[in-house]
């Protein structure tokens, strides 16, 4: 369903961000999670600034992407929302949110020239989840310690339990 | 805290490593001979009026009275770390909690749990957590002629290198949760002494049965591996980019379940170099 008394204008996150060849690394601060975007997708985020419709960006775009065509974009902003990089809003894509990944190529003409956009996600431990974890029956202060996730009382002390 | 001091007030010493200053007070002078071996590596003695973190050793060597159980304490500031009746075991949990201590507030270097081992002079780093086998892969490195830097921490510098921290392999022996501490001479390797520019970063974890077919992943992605296992990436996330991009800068990143380590060391071996499976070099295109 069209949304055209609201339409989606997506913006960043605020976050701390660092290039690194090709990719852009990005780091949520709130949520503690880290992201790499691939150029497609870094180009697009870099590009949601709140002021823009997914078609005004494809037509900025248009020089990078060889196309007017907005499916990469629209791909694209589907993809940074689910990792949570962009602001959240009630507004939304139209009828074609849904994109798969065969409408995505069908509609792209150059392929060859342009990568599916890519975010992988990674979350930044805490200092005690990523050290070493305490085995079994090991003295432990919270379950964070333990190997099994667990720690809990062992008679008159605190233990990790299976 | 005045009453534990008037405790273990008989001796103390502090060091400095990789800039965290810890300070150790006992109430027997003897002790402080014994916790040599437990030191981070590469601390060296710091004369401080005030330090980081306060480890107190109370050990109960009265005469044993019949009947009565008689328990050992190390505090750590002013809690209770640990108990027990057994001397060995406050050794041992100093040494877990000031390299956990040192290893995510150091502000000088920043701390990834991971394997390294030296190969051709360059660096290998293997993230990972316990039980994901980075010590096993670690050790067969070694006795193909790999050099020893760490199975516990890849500590790196400002300018992405990575530098020892050499304690004995932790090894775990069929699949009890017991450590079994071995020297890496044992393996036919010296120690590594100096830090290294990092060749190849192997994002893996054993695997009942899998086989090691890698894929080259990204340099982005592997900097993400890395992050995963950093232990003071929240804590300062902006100079974790930076040493960890630097780190795998001109590196390999690998990535994929494994089966025996011997697959593993002899796919290095061979490929060394790796050309062929560099990210990088292919220029690979994701998505």
């Amino acid at each position: 369903m069209t949304n055209q008394i609201n339409p989606l204008k997506p913006k960043r996150i605020e976050a701390l961000t660092r290039e690194f060849h090709d990719e852009l690394l990005v780091y949520d601060g709130e949520k503690h999670k880290a992201h790499c975007l691939n150029k497609t997708a870094a180009v697009v985020w870099l590009e949601c600034r709140g002021d823009a419709t997914v078609p005004e960006i494809a037509k900025k775009l248009e020089g990078y992407f060889h196309s007017s065509d907005d499916t990469l974009v629209r791909l694209s902003v589907a993809k940074l929302r689910k990792a949570g990089l962009l602001e959240k809003t009630e507004a939304v894509l139209d009828g074609r949110e849904s994109l798969n990944r065969r409408d995505v190529l069908k509609r792209i003409r150059l392929m060859a020239v342009v990568a599916l956009p890519l975010v992988t996600t990674m979350l930044v431990p805490l200092p005690a989840a990523a050290a070493s974890c305490f085995p079994l029956l090991h003295t432990c202060s919270s379950g964070v310690q333990c190997c099994s996730g667990r720690c809990g009382l062992s008679g008159l002390r605190l233990v990790c339990l299976p | 805290m005045k009453k534990l001091y008037r405790l273990v007030g008989a001796a103390g010493m502090s060091f400095r490593a990789f800039g965290v200053t810890v300070g150790v007070r006992v109430n027997d002078a003897r002790t402080l001979a014994c916790l040599d071996h437990s030191l981070p590596p590469g601390s060296r003695p710091h004369a401080a009026p005030r330090v980081n973190r306060l480890y107190s050793f109370y050990l109960n060597r009265r005469e044993q009275r019949r009947g009565l159980r008689q328990f050992h304490t190390l505090y750590c500031d002013h809690l209770i770390l640990h108990r027990s009746e057994n001397e060995a075991d406050l050794y041992e949990e100093f040494e877990k909690d000031v390299d956990s201590y040192v290893a995510s507030t150091s502000s000088t270097r920043l701390f990834v749990h991971a394997g390294v081992v030296a190969w051709n002079g360059r660096a290998i780093i293997i993230p990972g957590r316990s039980y994901s086998g980075k010590t096993t892969l670690v050790a067969e490195f070694l006795r193909r002629g790999g050099t020893y830097y760490s199975d516990e921490f890849a500590v790196f510098d400002r300018r992405g290198f990575v530098h020892p921290f050499s304690r004995p392999l932790g090894l775990r022996m069929n699949s009890t949760d017991k450590q079994i501490r071995k020297p890496a001479s044992e393996f036919g390797s010296a120690a590594g002494l100096l830090p290294l520019p990092v060749a190849l970063v192997i994002l893996t974890e054993y695997k009942k049965s899998a086989s090691w077919n890698p894929q080259p992943i990204s340099a982005g992605r592997g900097v993400l591996g890395l992050l995963a296992n950093s232990l003071s990436a929240r804590a300062n996330p902006k100079r974790a980019f930076e040493i960890l991009t630097r780190a795998t800068e001109k590196s390999c990143i690998l990535h994929g379940a494994r089966g025996e380590a011997k697959e593993v060391v002899r796919s290095v071996e061979k490929k060394f170099g790796i050309r062929s499976l560099c990210y990088q070099e292919n220029n690979l295109r994701l998505g």
